[in-house]
């Protein structure tokens, strides 16, 4: 099994990049409403 | 012996680019088309033309050559400071230059700082001084990884392919301008995407399969390898973590593409390029693992285990397609400094010091013959000494991470900040890193982090004793 360090490492990576694509797309919509 | 079937299939994807690029030279109207795009580049072909100029030969040879001897944490460590680098200045930094140089007319980076730090010529001039020093290495370093890749996968000796790339780059460049340089990179991307998402599956299951690439590479690497902090140890990898992070505000070819979007163009731009880097990261992280199983004696030149993979497990049509992916995104890059750098020369030197009254299409034509030099330099340069020039690409991250990107960021979100603090950071912040890379740093810290926790302080410093900026200059940046 890969060693659990690299998994979390990934994980945290991965958390990262949806936060910056989900935050823009969900600030977008808010703009558009307005 | 040259491996003419992937030559001629090459060679048919380079003519599809010139004539792309030559579009993309014939729609430009004038000197800002031809330099940064003009703000005319929507979301999709703006955040691919930042990510493939972003993924350069470090991302897709270096990266899995990385992985190959030291484990992958360290290139994990890598993304993760692009991700945070990457997000935060399409989030903060984009909107505001682009809305900037727009109001005050920049074509360049420097322009920029000029018009932010009372219409300083030193400041201009410095950072100018430092783009056509520093960039050119990290072209030259490029140069090298194409000239290896045609030496060693296509059997074309390397001076020879660095004469046939440079001139078609080069000639692509001096035509196409930035708009060429943006079309471009918008249909390498999909090629690159294409060759992030075939070729680790493809590895992962000649290396024979998810555990036991695992267990192999843990009996080959050893167990260090599969650690936190890879075989690089923590002083390294978070040396470089930092001058990766700051590199992201700085880099002059990549941060010039913020300049070029259009108004709105922006909040769409940052999901584009943030799904286009997650699509990369199965390459970046398992490539290597799986290519130290399947070409375990690569010690030599572990960064070209990507298109020796291709070659070797795909059939020839394929494959030469995923080469050609490979050279996209080298070429990307290189076409992206080539401009910075000739528009450089032409604005900030030729405009700005020896002849202010030039007409746009004189100044293009400059950029055009200075494109060609630029070209012919960084070609000539990569023939002679290539190891030291690896070590110059690493060097340039991390010196415009000390430099521009500390006057970036403090020229935009901190008013108080003048152009005695950005010659400071501009100056002192590089000799402090230069200092700490070739001479001696504290503690064995890595140079960029040295550098920032001297230069922070001293850029604060300088700051606060010296009289603010005008309100004019001040205006333009903060508004309301």
């Amino acid at each position: 099994m890969l060693e659990s360090e690299i998994l979390i490492l990934t994980g945290i990576n991965i958390i990262l990049i949806i936060y910056f694509i989900l935050e823009p797309l969900l600030m977008w919509e808010e703009v558009e409403e307005e | 012996m040259v491996a003419w079937d992937h030559v001629i299939i090459i060679g048919l994807y380079f003519t599809a680019m010139i004539v792309i690029a030559i579009y993309g030279g014939r729609i430009s109207r004038d000197i800002k088309d031809y330099f940064m795009g003009g703000g005319r580049l929507g979301s999709w072909v703006g955040a691919f033309t930042y990510q493939a100029t972003n993924v350069s030969a470090s991302a897709l040879l270096g990266a899995i050559g990385l992985v190959w001897f030291a484990g992958p944490a360290p290139e994990i460590w890598i993304t993760i400071a692009f991700t945070i680098g990457i997000g935060l200045s399409f989030k903060y930094v984009l909107p505001k230059v682009r809305s900037i140089s727009e109001d005050v007319n920049a074509v360049t980076i420097p322009e920029l700082f000029e018009s932010r730090f009372d219409n300083s010529s030193s400041v201009r001039m410095v950072s100018t001084l430092l783009i056509i020093i520093f960039l050119i290495p990290l072209l030259v370093g490029q140069y090298v990884g194409i000239g290896l890749m045609f030496e060693m996968i296509l059997g074309i000796p390397f001076n020879w392919a660095l004469i046939i790339v440079g001139t078609i780059i080069t000639v692509k460049v001096a035509y196409g301008g930035f708009m060429g340089v943006a079309l471009t990179d918008f249909v390498q991307g999909w090629f690159i995407l294409a060759l992030a998402i075939i070729m680790p599956i493809i590895m992962i299951g000649n290396a024979g399969g998810w555990s036991e690439m695992i267990s192999v590479f843990h009996e080959e690497a050893g167990s260090a390898a599969l650690s936190f902090w890879g075989t690089w140890g923590p002083m390294t990898t978070i040396g470089v973590f930092a001058s990766i992070l700051m590199g992201c505000f700085g880099i002059p070819h990549t941060v010039i593409r913020f300049f070029s979007m259009k108004k709105g163009a922006e909040k769409r731009a940052l999901p584009i390029a943030m799904g286009f880097y997650i699509l990369l990261l199965p390459l970046m992280f398992f490539a290597g693992m799986a290519a130290r199983i399947i070409f375990p004696g690569l010690a030599a030149n572990p960064d070209l285990a990507l298109p020796m993979a291709a070659v070797e497990l795909l059939p020839s049509v394929i494959s030469s397609l995923l080469l050609a992916a490979i050279l996209a995104g080298l070429m990307s890059t290189i076409d992206s400094i080539v401009i910075v750098g000739s528009s450089s020369f032409t604005r900030d030197i030729y405009k700005g010091s020896i002849n202010p009254d030039a007409s746009d299409k004189k100044q293009t034509r400059i950029g055009r013959l200075l494109t060609i030099v630029v070209g012919i330099v960084a070609m000539i340069y990569a023939m002679t000494e290539p190891g030291l020039i690896i070590e110059l690409m690493a060097m340039s991250w991390g010196l415009f991470g000390v430099t521009y990107s500390l006057v970036l960021l403090g020229g935009l979100f901190w008013k108080r900040m003048n152009k005695e603090g950005a010659l400071t950071a501009l100056i002192f912040g590089g000799a402090v890193y230069i200092f700490g890379m070739q001479v001696w740093a504290p503690f064995g810290l890595h140079p960029v982090l040295f550098s920032l926790m001297v230069t922070l302080p001293a850029m604060i410093i300088v700051t606060k004793l010296t009289p603010k900026s005008s309100e004019e200059s001040i205006s333009k940046f903060f508004k309301g």
